[in-house]
């Protein structure tokens, strides 16, 4: 069988497929769901074949397996394999406590990294073009701070407790509330309009692949 | 009531049924100023222990001058001294106990109520050995030691005067005078100012009890009463020890010599003053004790209202044995007849062995029939058994016929040494009419501890006041609530009434057999304590009623045929004869035995029931709770209820019903009744013959009650229940007959109620079509078909299966989505609905412009990371911009290098990369054969999947390929394991650029994060359009130089990109030999020279178009027959050799459908066309990338947005209107 062959078959399947999934129009139906676990399979599949083969394999090759690898080369391609199999552990009802390491080795490392990259290249940065706004454009950075600062209030609940015992939003509060609501509705209106471009490209593409494939 | 003493100033404050009971110590004749401190109580002199003790033998032990050292937990016996100085503060028998006189005085008549203020209080000696104040201590306590711990009980307090030391005569209470009614009591023995108050009761130590119980003398007087409650359960009447010393006990208390005299099997003393409705007790107590009491009730004066409580003992008095408590532990002295002394000396008669067996018993576990027994009273037995003739008249140690229970707390009290008691108590007067008199205490130390009967027969009050009625004391201190108690001697005289007690009862409405009982001084309640005749007792007539005054109100309103009043047998307050029968008490027998069936098991349980269970009849009661016959049913309403009809029920089950629910669906032979009582009815029911007859009786009363007859009018008397009483409920019948369920009403249900049935109906199969029952003409019937109902109940749910999933089609969607469908299918065909034009070819200066400067700085072979953060998902959307770019990058000779997180992005880079690899317009720009594609790691590099999300993110900044380094990351080989050779030491120093492709805006966000912050290299970005959002802060932060987004921005790139390349023409293949000739196209020589200047092609049909230039005129246009798609370069050249070109024209892009070009050749130049032939060349132009449908796709997607936003809208606006609608509805 020749890359054409194959080329020529993948189309033909691929186009099978974008049916199966265009049939949930209708209502879901068994062949849908064949066509999502197929997806889904085959993704899974992919992805461990991806883990072994470009991962373990050639950390072992690396260190372990390594010819002439010293005793530090061995201890350095060990340790990642024990965490890792202490994170199997978990899995384990009984032995799921010594699966703790790993996952806290895991959780610990991650949150470093994430934490150092937040602040410096999320927070820091996207406060200061807030601020420099301002002096670019005053009223673009004035609705920009507005609306960040309004945004902010929104989320914090700040009430108080009248002698009657009602608790209640200080107005200023509740105003600074509402509008900071108003530029949430635009940031979610905004995401959710780009959801439905991509899904439209999306779908166009697939027209034209199908059209392409019946049509020549 | 006898009034003993005239009402004094000191005794107005007294309620009245203790006043004159209760007599002042002699020389004291005033009110008693108050005292407070307990060191200015007096102790009591062991002979001056109340009355009261003599319920506990073992303190009458004590009084009596037992000997000290005992505490209730050595192995010895406990000295009722160690018990005593609990019983002296119990605060109800303050209220009665007179004090006692002191050993000094003769002992008076007046068996009032014991004089606290006379008792001997003693403070534990800390010098003494075992004196630390714990009972518990390993060293034999001291009753000091056990003074000290209930001393220390709070409400006692401290305030008790100290005891004194051992062989020191106790001080008397000072502060009995803050009592009111105390206040007055004039101490015979102590002085006024001795007398303990209220406040030293709250703080008083535990008064001494002498261990050593003189046995009261035989002349000490006893009331009636108790004497008679003493000598219950035993053989000998109680003696009152206080009758002989001369001091008044209260007759109450006087019958807790009884216990003692049981125990101590001694005979019992004199009879002393006993009060009636302590007499009455024996009658009570009969039943439990072994030996039938001697002596009558007492004597003494009680309430009329108490007199009845002969009659509440009748079922369980015997007759009372005309003896005397056997000798045995007296009671002490204090607490006998009306001397208020305690005996000096109550010698045990218990051993050791026998004390440890009594021990044993009282610590074994009582049997249900002893619980039974033991919920008798102990002054009960000693009321009984004690009678008004035969109350101890002097302080003398109780008989005790068995044993007696003993409580806990009890136990060591005995061993309280009397020295320690207050003197008040001491010289308290047991003699009044209330209490016997109390006995002398004892003079000397405490004596040894009693024996251990002596203990549990310390609270046998039943065995004493079971005593014989002959011991009962004089009736005149028996107060007259408890004067009428009949204690077994109906015929004895009343005991001597006290005065009027502090709480009148009333009149009693009526009496025990007024031979029996003093004339209406028993009350019908207490008389209910009485045996009960086997035989229904005829209403026992009225006894002459007492003055109202006397008996209580709540008495009075008894019915007046109460049962008579009986006498208590002094055995059934005895504590072995209580055992005893109790373990052959049978309820069961007993109510078998009312109702006639079989005689009793025992002689006992049948005469422990009163008069009034007796009577009682089940039988009876269900007789007359029956209707007549033929009476309609009514309901609680009263009106009439039709019992509704019972539903038809289906009889088959389901083919899939649980066992537990097809057992309740119905059957072929029953109704359509599905319930529990259903199912009960269906249980077999027990044959009628083998129920007992109570249960036949209930049987058949419950299957007649269809039948009653109404209630009668709410005018109409009854002869039912409560028959004298107008106004009250009706009887109503609420038996119904169990054979049918019936309601009481209709039954009414809701729409929920309704659903329920509905559901469970449905669940039952009900609901569905089955076929009925069928019967036959005999009745019988007929079989059905299971397998055909199996295949109607199948087609049924496959029915239902299909109405299912047609509830599950939604219209609404499907419309919408054939609409969309439509609106971006047809402007790939239609022309009409390419409605939305594509976007200009122009690039945004801010966002894409820089990128593309970018770009076009990058030089041959420069290193460009790649992201490729998206998978097949997102091709749809960002395979374009990946493809211009990539273009791009590879049109300038950059070296683009791939890495991904995403295991699924490094499989979908390849195909991208494998697509521009191939491509001949890049080919051609590259200057590369078409049979030479791009390829790794020369012209770009896919590395590996990089693991790790963020963290390998972050380590890819930190890699190195230097060999010695740990960090040698992913740039060394490529995701087949190739090398790369790539010398990546420092990120910022090896690339130029950052390119990311990113499906998610999480995605961009990382890669910004970690990246871009962590190197100093531009960073670009190609987002979707749904993260576009997520990606703008960045690009206005200044941390993304260019950010293309969406189809849109691919569409534009492209355009440009391809627009601004020069055209290069595609090289030839390599190694496939010559180029291929250009086309020509001839010209005919011979033809008519061409002017100069005009030529005319004649095309020819081929691939590589050919025309005949013919020289005409005027320009015209020749059509070339071609497939190319692209304006091709035609040159028109001279047929001579030279082949010059002699026109030149652009073949322009061959046309759907027609396929045909036109091109107007113009002359060159040079000169004109002599002749030859004019050959028009179709040169290849540059092919760009393949681009199909690109156009199409733009108009498709423009139609389908448009539509997207018209159904949005729509129904927003469609929402909006229900919300409206929704807020003006009510």
């Amino acid at each position: 069988m020749t890359p054409e062959t194959l080329d020529t078959l993948a189309g033909w399947v691929g186009l099978v497929l974008t049916l199966l999934i265009f049939s949930y129009l209708l209502a879901d139906n068994f062949l849908y769901r064949l066509a999502i676990y197929l997806f889904v399979g085959v993704a899974a599949g992919y992805a461990a074949v991806v883990a072994v083969e470009g991962v373990l394999l050639p950390w072992l090759r690396g260190t372990l397996l390594a010819p002439g690898a010293d005793v530090g080369q061995v201890v350095l391609g060990v340790i990642p394999l024990v965490v890792g199999f202490l994170l199997l552990l978990k899995a384990s009802p009984r032995l799921s406590r010594l699966g703790n390491l790993g996952m806290a080795f895991l959780i610990g490392v991650g949150v470093a990294v994430s934490l150092i990259g937040t602040v410096s290249g999320t927070l820091l940065p996207l406060a200061a073009s807030t601020g420099s706004y301002l002096g670019a454009n005053l009223v673009d950075g004035l609705i920009l701070i507005l609306g960040t600062i309004t945004t902010l209030l929104y989320f914090q609940y700040l009430a108080v407790r009248r002698p009657d015992g009602e608790v209640v939003r200080p107005p200023v509060l509740r105003v600074a509330a509402t509008i900071g609501q108003v530029f949430l509705i635009i940031a979610f209106a905004s995401l959710y309009a780009g959801a439905i471009v991509s899904s439209i490209t999306v779908f166009s593409e697939r027209l034209a692949f199908l059209l392409a494939r019946m049509l020549g | 009531m006898t009034e003993n003493r005239p009402a004094g100033k000191w005794d107005s404050d007294l309620p009245d049924w203790l006043r004159g009971h209760i007599h002042p110590p002699p020389g004291i004749e005033e009110h008693p100023p108050a005292k407070t401190g307990p060191e200015e109580a007096a102790p009591v002199a062991p002979g001056d222990m109340p009355r009261f003790t003599g319920l506990l033998p073992w303190l009458d032990q004590q009084a009596s001058g037992a000997p000290a050292g005992g505490s209730p937990f050595d192995q010895g016996a406990p000295s009722p001294e160690s018990l005593r100085g609990l019983t002296g503060q119990l605060p109800w028998l303050e209220d009665v106990v007179s004090r006692q006189p002191s050993a000094e005085e003769p002992p008076t008549d007046d068996s009032g109520p014991v004089d606290l203020g006379a008792l001997e209080w003693t403070e534990p000696d800390a010098a003494g050995p075992g004196a630390s104040g714990l009972p518990f201590d390993q060293d034999t306590p001291s009753p000091e030691s056990l003074r000290g711990l209930t001393g220390q009980l709070p409400w006692l307090g401290d305030g008790v005067s100290r005891p004194p030391a051992a062989g020191q005569p106790p001080a008397p209470a000072a502060d009995l005078a803050a009592l009111d009614w105390m206040a007055d009591v004039e101490p015979e023995q102590i002085p006024l100012d001795e007398l303990p108050t209220a406040e030293w009761l709250s703080q008083a130590p535990i008064p001494i009890i002498p261990t050593e119980i003189e046995p009261p003398p035989s002349e000490a007087p006893i009331p009636d009463w108790l004497a008679a409650a003493e000598s219950l359960g035993h053989t000998e009447p109680p003696v009152a020890p206080s009758a002989a010393s001369g001091e008044s006990v209260p007759d109450w208390l006087a019958t807790a010599d009884v216990l003692e005299q049981a125990q101590a099997a001694e005979p019992p003393a004199p009879a002393q003053a006993v009060p009636d409705w302590l007499g009455s007790v024996d009658d009570f107590a009969a039943g439990f004790a072994e030996e039938a009491p001697a002596a009558g009730p007492s004597a003494g004066a009680v309430p009329d209202w108490l007199g009845a409580a002969d009659e509440f003992a009748a079922g369980f008095a015997q007759e009372a044995p005309a003896e005397e408590v056997p000798a045995g532990e007296a009671a002490p002295e204090w607490i006998k007849a009306d001397t208020g002394t305690l005996p000096e000396t109550a010698a045990s008669d218990l051993t050791y062995e026998a004390w440890m067996e009594q021990q044993e018993e009282a610590q074994r576990q009582p049997t249900p029939e002893e619980l039974l027994a033991a919920e008798v009273p102990d002054w009960f037995e000693a009321v009984a058994a004690e009678t008004p003739e035969e109350a101890p008249a002097a302080p003398a140690a109780p008989a005790r016929s068995g044993p007696d229970f003993v409580p806990d707390w009890y136990l060591g009290l005995e061993e309280q040494d009397t020295s320690a008691a207050p003197e008040w108590f001491s010289k308290l007067d047991f003699s009044a009419d209330v209490l016997a008199a109390a006995p002398e205490l004892p003079q000397e130390a405490p004596s040894p501890p009693p024996a251990p009967s002596s203990e549990e027969a310390a609270f046998d009050f039943g065995a004493d006041l079971g005593a014989t009625p002959a011991a009962a004391a004089p009736t005149e201190e028996v107060p007259d609530w408890f004067a009428g108690i009949d204690l077994g001697a109906p015929a004895a005289p009343p005991a001597p009434a006290m005065e009027e007690p502090a709480f009148d009862f009333g009149p009693e409405p009526g009496e025990a057999s007024a031979a029996a009982a003093p004339a209406g001084e028993v009350p019908d309640w207490f008389a209910d304590f009485r045996e009960q005749p086997e035989q229904p007792a005829a209403p026992p007539p009225v006894p002459a009623a007492a003055p109202l005054d006397e008996v209580p109100d709540w008495l009075n309103a008894l019915p007046a045929d109460m049962p008579a009043r009986q006498e208590i047998p002094p055995e059934l307050f005895s504590t072995d004869a209580m055992f005893a029968e109790a373990a052959e008490l049978d309820f069961m027998n007993l109510i078998d035995q009312q109702l006639g069936a079989e005689p009793p098991v025992s002689s006992a349980p049948a005469e422990m029931m009163t008069e009034r269970e007796a009577q009682f009849d089940l039988d009876d009661l269900l007789a007359e709770l029956q209707l007549p016959e033929g009476a309609p049913l009514t309901g609680l309403s009263g009106m009439q209820v039709q019992s509704p009809a019972a539903p038809a029920i289906p009889t088959e089950a389901g083919p899939e019903v649980p066992d537990w629910l097809a057992r309740a669906r119905p059957t072929a032979e029953g109704g359509r009744q599905v319930s529990a009582v259903a199912e009960a009815l269906r249980s077999p029911e027990t044959p009628l013959e083998n129920l007992t007859e109570r249960l036949k009786a209930l049987r058949i009363l419950t299957g007649e009650a269809a039948k009653v007859e109404p209630a009668p009018a709410p005018d109409q008397p009854s002869d039912a229940i409560l028959a004298s009483i107008t106004g009250g409920l009706i009887p109503t019948q609420v038996f119904r007959d169990p054979g049918a369920p019936e309601m009481i009403d209709a039954v009414r249900l809701d729409e929920a109620q309704q659903a329920r049935v509905k559901a469970l109906e449905a669940l039952l199969g009900l609901d569905r079509v089955l076929p009925q029952v069928q019967l036959d003409d005999e009745g019988q019937p007929i079989p059905v078909d299971e397998r055909a109902e199996a295949r109607e109940v199948s087609r049924i749910a496959r029915a239902e299966r299909r109405a299912r999933a047609r509830s599950r089609r939604k219209l609404d969607r499907a419309a919408i989505s054939l609409l969309l469908l439509a609106a971006m299918i047809l402007p790939f065909f239609v022309g009409a609905l390419r409605i939305v034009e594509p976007p200009a070819a122009v690039l945004d200066p801010a966002r894409q412009g820089t990128l593309d400067r970018a770009i076009q700085r990058l030089g041959q072979g420069d290193l460009v990371l790649v992201g490729f953060e998206y998978s097949p998902t997102a091709a749809g959307e960002l395979d374009p911009l990946a493809q211009t770019l990539l273009t791009h990058l590879l049109l300038r000779g950059a070296r683009p290098v791939i890495v991904s997180t995403n295991p699924a992005g490094i499989l979908h880079a390849r195909d991208v990369l494998a697509g521009l690899a191939g491509d001949p317009f890049l080919l051609a720009h590259r200057g590369r054969a078409p049979d030479d594609p791009l390829g790794m790691p020369d012209d770009y590099v896919i590395l590996p999947y990089l693991p790790g999300g963020v963290v390998g993110l972050r380590a890819l900044t930190a890699t190195s390929t230097d060999p010695h380094a740990l960090n040698r990351g992913v740039f060394a080989a490529d995701f087949q394991g190739n090398p790369t050779g790539l010398d990546v030491r420092f990120m910022q120093i090896s690339f130029k650029l950052v390119l990311v492709l990113a499906e998610r805006g999480d995605d961009l966000r990382l890669w910004v994060e970690q990246v871009a912050s962590a190197v100093n290299l531009p960073v670009a970005a190609g987002v979707t359009a749904a993260a576009e959002p997520v990606a703008r802060p960045y690009f206005a932060a200044g941390q993304l130089m260019g950010l293309l987004a969406g189809y849109r921005d691919a569409y534009t790139y492209d355009q440009v990109l391809l627009r601004s390349l020069p055209p290069v023409t595609p090289l030839p293949p390599r190694g496939a030999g010559e180029a291929a000739a250009a086309p020509t196209s001839t010209v005919d020589p011979n033809a008519t020279p061409l002017p100069e200047g005009l030529a005319t092609l004649t095309p020819t049909p081929t691939a590589t178009p050919t025309a005949t230039l013919t020289p005409t005129a005027t320009p015209t246009e020749t059509p070339i027959p071609t497939d190319t798609p692209t304006p091709t370069p035609l040159t028109a050249r001279d047929a001579t050799a030279t082949a010059r070109a002699i026109a030149s024209g652009t073949l322009p892009p061959t046309p759907l459908p027609t396929r045909q070009s036109f091109v107007t050749a113009t002359p060159m130049p040079e000169g004109g066309v002599v002749g030859g032939v004019v050959e028009a060349t179709a040169q290849p132009g540059i092919v760009t990338a393949e681009r199909p449908y690109q156009d199409e796709r733009w108009y498709s997607m423009g139609l389908g947005a448009l539509t997207a936003v018209g159904i949005i809208g729509l129904g927003a606006l469609v929402n909006l209107a229900r919300g409206i609608r929704r807020r003006r509805e009510p």
